[in-house]
């Protein structure tokens, strides 16, 4: 990385029309769990609006990766830059970064204790300060958009797995950020409801055009959508591409043995 | 081929009565000699129970029902007495019915908010070393459980808190409390703690303080279990949507950690109840130290069997509204949520 662009990343929020800037810069980034290396130098620049899926096997540190993007990990060596501020340990910029920032979990992690709309609603009124009437009209269209208006004020112990998780979707959407990490949103749903998770995801990413990071072992999808794959193991990223190459030319072993097994059963 | 079964009833598998003693109770000659020889034995100890009951004095407590309920206060303040329990009785029906018909939580907050400072305006010429029997009992058992909830509820989150020094200091005391006895606190907070505050606290508040330091430390540990009983992914949750750790806690952990806490807190709860009793080894007069004091008096002094039986069975129905109380809530809370 050359001294502009670090200057660049550096330099605050990209204007409107600042063209080219990362939103999101990962340099050389280590993490340890105690001996542990689960993160081995990773480098990334992710552009605004580019939808980036990140495969590997498990244990390969995807998800560790996309959860210091909003310090759920703390990294211990490298750089973490996010929408122009850097993440350390300094708890102000935490905070302003994670509430640009939406994550969808595997386990969806609704609140059950609040319902659909309560859950969506929630962090708008206490972290954004809107009104009560504000938040639940922004949570109403936004639970209409992922395709369950109906459902506002159910329990998420009584919905199904693929609604819970679009009703997290649309909890992450709520505080308006402008990136989504996604880790492996559909890994614990039934079968059948996997699509009408990913239709949702599809429109995110095509129709708002949002910055989204998705940890997947959805292939279609990243075929379908994804602007670059990444393909991680043992802590780094070893393949790194467009999907036509990654799908037809993988160069890495490793890549195309996992290529085999997940595309050939 | 596709075909539909009928759904069926389940079969009928209750035995008969006869089959079923037959079973239980008389399946061979040991058996049947237990039972013979057990039932032998519970009706001779009946017999002896009723024959003592015909012939009790309840006069005891018949004559006596003032002792029994506001202890050896002043006789001209028992007319105020007798009207603020009247109050918080009337505060507990319309609470009760309240429930029933769904009034929302924060009217019946303000509600008792409202009762209870009418109460304590009723007693306030009152003394509070003067009061006892089950007056006392109550106002020990009500101020040690409103004080040791909260006061329990900021340690036990101190014991999760990430801050070295809250986390060392909570641990601290939790371990030391719950390395000595109740009667212990009680007895330091009785002798020693005079040394410092002089005549400023009465007997009674040092007994209210010894029984919420006490408490405290058990409450903390139950709030604590109830927090790590909530999925690290609740707490991740919360903090990826920007909301502070205190503002989870109290708006993600916390609730669901309380509805886990119930058992264990009414449980606590239960006890400090029933502690309220060893108040009498300081010489208080509550519910215990009443009884004592009455068989003191000559008229009274074989009456040993009355007093303690009855001291049971008001234990008894208190605790046992308490925990049912207690299922209720559980129940109600449980509904639609998870």
């Amino acid at each position: 990385m050359t001294i502009a662009e670090v200057r660049e990343a550096e330099s605050g929020r990209p204007q409107p029309g600042d063209s080219g800037g990362p939103i999101i810069l990962l340099e050389d980034v280590h993490k340890w769990f105690g001996r542990l290396h689960v993160l081995r130098g990773i480098s990334l620049r992710i552009h605004p609006g580019e939808v980036v899926v990140v495969a590997g096997p498990s244990g390969s540190g995807k998800s560790t990766m996309i959860r210091c993007i909003n310090r759920l990990e703390s990294h211990q060596r490298g750089r973490i830059v996010v929408d122009g501020i850097e993440l350390t340990d300094d708890t102000r910029n935490i905070d302003a970064v994670r509430s640009e920032v939406g994550m969808v979990f595997q386990s969806f992690n609704l609140f059950p204790h609040l319902t659909a709309l309560q859950n969506v609603s929630l962090a708008p009124m206490k972290v954004r300060r809107w009104p009560r009437a504000r938040s639940e009209r922004v949570g109403l269209e936004l639970l209409e958009r992922v395709g369950m208006p109906e459902k506002a004020h159910v329990y998420p112990g009584q919905l199904s797995g693929g609604q819970q998780q679009r009703v997290a979707i649309a909890r992450a959407l709520a505080m308006q950020p402008k990136i989504m990490l996604f880790d492996e949103p559909t890994s614990a749903l039934d079968p059948e409801m996997i699509q009408e998770v990913l239709d949702v995801m599809k429109g995110l990413a095509r129709e708002a055009g949002m910055t989204m990071i998705v940890v997947t072992h959805e292939m279609g999808f990243a075929r379908e959508v994804a602007d670059r794959i990444l393909f991680m193991d043992e802590g780094a990223i070893v393949e790194e591409g467009a999907p036509e190459h990654f799908f037809t030319n993988p160069t890495h072993p490793r890549t195309k043995l996992f290529l085999s097994k997940i595309l050939h059963q | 081929m596709a075909m539909r079964v009928g759904a069926l009833a389940p079969p009928d598998q209750r035995p008969t009565p006869l089959a079923w003693l037959q079973a239980n109770l008389f399946a061979g000659p040991w058996n049947a000699l237990l039972t013979v020889l057990t039932a032998a034995a519970l009706a001779a100890a009946a017999l002896r129970l009723v024959g003592w009951m015909l012939r009790a004095h309840w006069a005891v407590v018949g004559d006596n029902l003032r002792f029994w309920l506001v202890g050896p206060m002043p006789v001209e303040f028992v007319g105020r007495a007798y009207w603020a329990g009247g109050l918080i009785a009337g505060a507990a029906l319309l609470t009760v019915l309240g429930l029933r018909v769904r009034v929302a939580p924060r009217v019946l907050i303000g509600l008792w908010l409202g009762i209870l400072a009418g109460a304590g305006w009723v007693m306030s010429p009152v003394r509070l070393d003067e009061v006892g029997g089950f007056y006392l009992t109550l106002l020990l058992a009500t101020v040690g459980i409103g004080a040791s909830f909260p006061v329990g509820v900021l340690v036990g989150v101190g014991r999760v808190s990430r801050l070295p020094v809250i986390r060392t200091a909570s641990l601290l005391y939790i371990e030391l409390i719950r390395g000595v006895p109740f009667i212990t606190v009680l007895l330091w907070f009785s002798v020693f703690v005079t040394l410092v505050s002089g005549d400023a606290l009465g007997r009674v508040q040092r007994a209210m303080i010894a029984m919420t330091v006490f408490t405290s430390a058990y409450v903390a540990e139950i709030v604590r279990g109830g927090i790590q009983s909530v999925p690290r992914g609740q707490t991740e949750a919360a903090r990826a949507l920007g909301l502070s750790g205190l503002q989870a806690m109290r708006h993600i952990i916390l609730p669901q950690a309380m509805r886990n806490m119930i058992p264990a807190l009414v449980g606590q709860f239960i006890s400090l109840f029933k502690d309220t009793s060893l108040a009498v080894i300081i010489g208080l007069t509550e519910l215990v130290g009443t009884g004592r004091a009455l068989l003191a008096i000559t008229a009274y002094l074989h009456d040993v069997r009355e007093v303690y039986v009855f001291l049971i069975v008001v234990y008894f129905v208190f605790s046992y509204a308490m925990s049912s109380a207690s299922r209720r809530l559980e129940r109600r809370l449980g509904l639609g949520e998870r």
